[in-house]
């Protein structure tokens, strides 16, 4: 079931909760997008996030 | 008339072997004036020492003319007539460093000890507020900030679709038709022809 992307949750450079799961981007993606491999994402509310896994700091709102 | 003009010139005759004799001695010089003086009198061990001063500033000058005092001995205290504000004067300097001295000998004050409530005056709170306020807290924290990541549409769009599709959740399963039901099998009793043999002459 495919969840309409709702209004942004968290800004570019907001701070992710620590309870929000973070998930490894595939590796075909890191051969595709070599600028998000190093990066973790989160997928709230029908939006997607590429996060720094470190520090929890969103660091792209890739929704469309 | 001689012995009238001789007297006083052995009196001066006197008066000048006195003076050239007692100059070895303390010469104290007496001043009269009008102003009011302020006599101090200090008993020391070694005497009493007077001292004045008018009152109202000034010098009083020692009036032309007057011949020095001579006082021989001590103690060499000014004798004043009893009501004169010189006498006056002494009397309420010596009062006074009587009093001082009784104060000086009596015994210590006691001491009182008053406990002061800690609570804060509203004045006084504010006046802590403001000096909080003024403070400046100058704390240095490293915060690594990670760099935005800019992507471009197809980098963004391929992004959103990967992520899309690991976390879709289990697609919407196929709505599979039923299979048509076969309509119920009719066995008909179909009368079978029956079999007629030919009919053969037997004699042609």
């Amino acid at each position: 079931m495919i969840v309409r992307p709702a209004a942004p949750l968290y800004a570019v450079g907001s701070v992710l909760p620590p309870n929000v799961p973070l998930y490894a981007l595939p590796q075909n993606l890191a051969l595709s997008v070599p600028a998000a491999q190093t990066y973790s994402y989160a997928y709230l509310g029908g939006r997607a996030y590429l996060v720094d896994p470190a520090s929890g700091i969103v660091v792209a709102d890739v929704t469309e | 008339m001689r012995a009238n003009l001789v007297a006083p010139g052995f009196a001066a005759l006197a008066l000048a072997l006195a003076s050239s004799g007692a100059s070895a001695q303390t010469v104290i010089s007496r001043s009269i004036g009008a102003e009011p003086v302020e006599t101090t009198v200090t008993q020391t061990p070694t005497g009493t020492i007077v001292t004045r001063r008018p009152v109202e500033g000034g010098v009083v000058q020692q009036p032309a003319g007057l011949p020095p005092a001579i006082v021989q001995g001590a103690p060499p205290l000014v004798a004043t007539g009893p009501d004169t504000i010189d006498e006056i004067t002494t009397r309420a300097v010596v009062e006074r460093a009587e009093a001082t001295r009784a104060a000086r000998s009596a015994p210590a004050r006691q001491i009182t000890t008053r406990q002061v409530s800690g609570r804060i005056d509203r004045a006084d709170r504010a006046a802590v507020r403001s000096v909080q306020r003024n403070v400046t807290r100058q704390t240095s924290r490293v915060v690594r900030t990670p760099a935005r990541v800019a992507l471009n549409p197809r980098e963004r769009h391929i992004v959103y679709q990967t992520i899309v599709e690991q976390q879709v959740v289990p697609r919407q399963p196929a709505i599979v038709a039923p299979p048509p039901t076969e309509p119920a099998l009719i066995q008909r009793q179909v009368a079978l022809p029956t079999y007629r043999p030919p009919i053969v002459a037997a004699d042609e």
